[in-house]
């Protein structure tokens, strides 16, 4: 009988080297962000069933310079985690299709965004029966680039897109506090109706590392 | 056929060879004690040996500027040998038996945990006679196949993943005699691991070789008391 249990078969006698800098908007080194060689990591910001081949973090200057297994797979990142202070950015290609030159992912100078805690808070205080139909329109602070060999594919990358949150608040749920990750700068649009009268558009500029928006209705 | 499973089917065949010699012995004991004793540093024809086997651990200690000394941290290893006299003190010998390491710097080497080397390798040699319980041998690895196995990793769903070596293997052993045929021994090697691993040009001197030392203990049987040529001239 055979028993089939490993889904990853990594490469043997191979190891590969991932190196670059990482910058922040003002061009200042990064250091102390984590980077991940992976392999089934999954498009979205979180990773879900994903396997670690190496990993390392960001020296004083930004430099970072990881020796890892290697995996041939349709799902091969190297993601690059500037933890809750930053946003994360992740490489992704076909290594079913394409193995660098040499076996080095060189990838130059990854610039990440500085965070912002935005922290909302929606109180009701005119009594009951009034109602909240809200949305905020963000970017996120998430970057995935899809190459095909040296070639980015847009059409596959979801870098820096608008993200909307939106919640209808009313007697069962009055009042609702979230919080979101923003790239520090960035305007969030904040559109809302009480009581579905007529939508209301405010913009939010994002100032400050740790932003406290709380509306009542 | 690779040299591992070379090695496995002359252990096996050492193993049969020990037996019958081992009993055969019995009748031709009286004989070879009879014999003449002249005894020096190199030689000694009373305290020649046909056949010895050792089974012993050792503790792998790694060092240099590379893979091994810099990304993996020695636990402990066992060792299976067995060797032939083949004239005199010079003899020829087969092992197989493995060495265990944690990773201490996955950033160098990779994202897993432990690595075990299997070690299969012939070997040549030569003992000397220092003192009346003592002996000293020379050895030199002249075959090899090393095959590092990798685990530990963060999901169960990657088991292994493999890499090989040859090894060039420079071994000093010393055999003290508690009976005729049985010994005990503490033995050093110095190991140069040869790595097939493919790695970027720049990282080249960093894996192609990895060095190691072992220090180990065990016991030693020995069966008779010709060397191989001395069965077939006299």
């Amino acid at each position: 009988m055979t028993v089939l249990s490993c889904e990853v078969q990594l490469e043997d006698n191979t190891r590969i080297l991932v190196e670059g800098t990482i910058k922040d908007q003002d061009n200042m080194p990064i250091s102390e962000a984590k980077i991940s060689v992976l392999t089934k990591r999954g498009n979205f910001t979180g990773g879900e069933n994903q396997y670690i081949l190496g990993e390392g973090y960001s020296n004083a200057d930004g430099h970072f310079s990881v020796i890892s297994l290697y995996d041939r797979d349709e799902d091969f990142a190297i993601e690059i985690d500037g933890g809750d202070a930053y946003s994360t950015y992740v490489y992704k290609t076909n290594t079913l299709e394409y193995t660098p030159l040499d076996l080095t992912f060189n990838l130059e100078t990854v610039s990440l965004k500085k965070l912002a805690a935005f922290n909302y808070n929606m109180v009701r205080t005119s009594g009951e029966s009034y109602t909240l139909r809200y949305s905020f329109k963000y970017i996120e602070g998430f970057c995935l680039e899809y190459y095909e060999g040296i070639t980015l594919n847009e059409f596959q990358s979801s870098c820096y897109e608008e993200r909307v949150v939106s919640r209808f608040l009313n007697d069962s749920n009055p009042d609702f506090e979230w919080l979101l990750y923003v790239p520090l700068g960035e305007i969030v649009e904040f559109t809302y109706s009480i009581n579905d009268e007529p939508e209301i558009t405010e913009f939010i500029t994002i100032n400050e590392d740790n932003y406290d928006f709380t509306f009542t209705y | 056929m690779t040299l591992r499973s070379l090695i496995k089917t002359l252990w096996l065949t050492c193993v049969c060879l020990f037996c019958s010699v081992s009993f055969a012995q019995e009748n031709v004991s009286e004989n070879e004690s009879e014999t003449t004793s002249k005894s020096s540093f190199f030689n000694s024809e009373g305290r020649q040996r046909f056949f010895a086997i050792t089974v012993g651990g050792h503790k792998p200690f790694t060092s240099g500027d590379n893979f091994m000394g810099e990304g993996l941290e020695g636990k402990s290893g066992i060792d299976f040998k067995m060797q032939v006299y083949i004239y005199k003190h010079f003899f020829i010998g087969l092992a197989t038996g493995a060495s265990y390491f944690d990773v201490k710097n996955q950033e160098l080497i990779g994202s897993y945990r432990k690595s075990r080397i299997a070690e299969n390798y012939i070997y040549l040699g030569y003992e000397f006679l220092p003192t009346e319980k003592l002996r000293l041998g020379l050895n030199i690895s002249i075959d090899s196949d090393l095959d590092y196995k990798n685990t530990g990793f963060n999901t169960s769903d990657i088991a292994e993943q493999h890499d090989s070596a040859k090894l060039n293997r420079y071994g000093v052993y010393l055999h003290y005699e508690l009976a005729k045929h049985f010994m005990i021994y503490l033995d050093y090697s110095y190991n140069v691991s040869r790595t097939d691993i493919e790695v970027p040009s720049n990282l080249e001197s960093f894996f192609r070789k990895g060095t190691y030392s072992t220090v180990g203990l065990g016991i030693v049987f020995t069966i008779g008391s010709r060397d191989l040529v001395s069965r077939f001239i006299n």
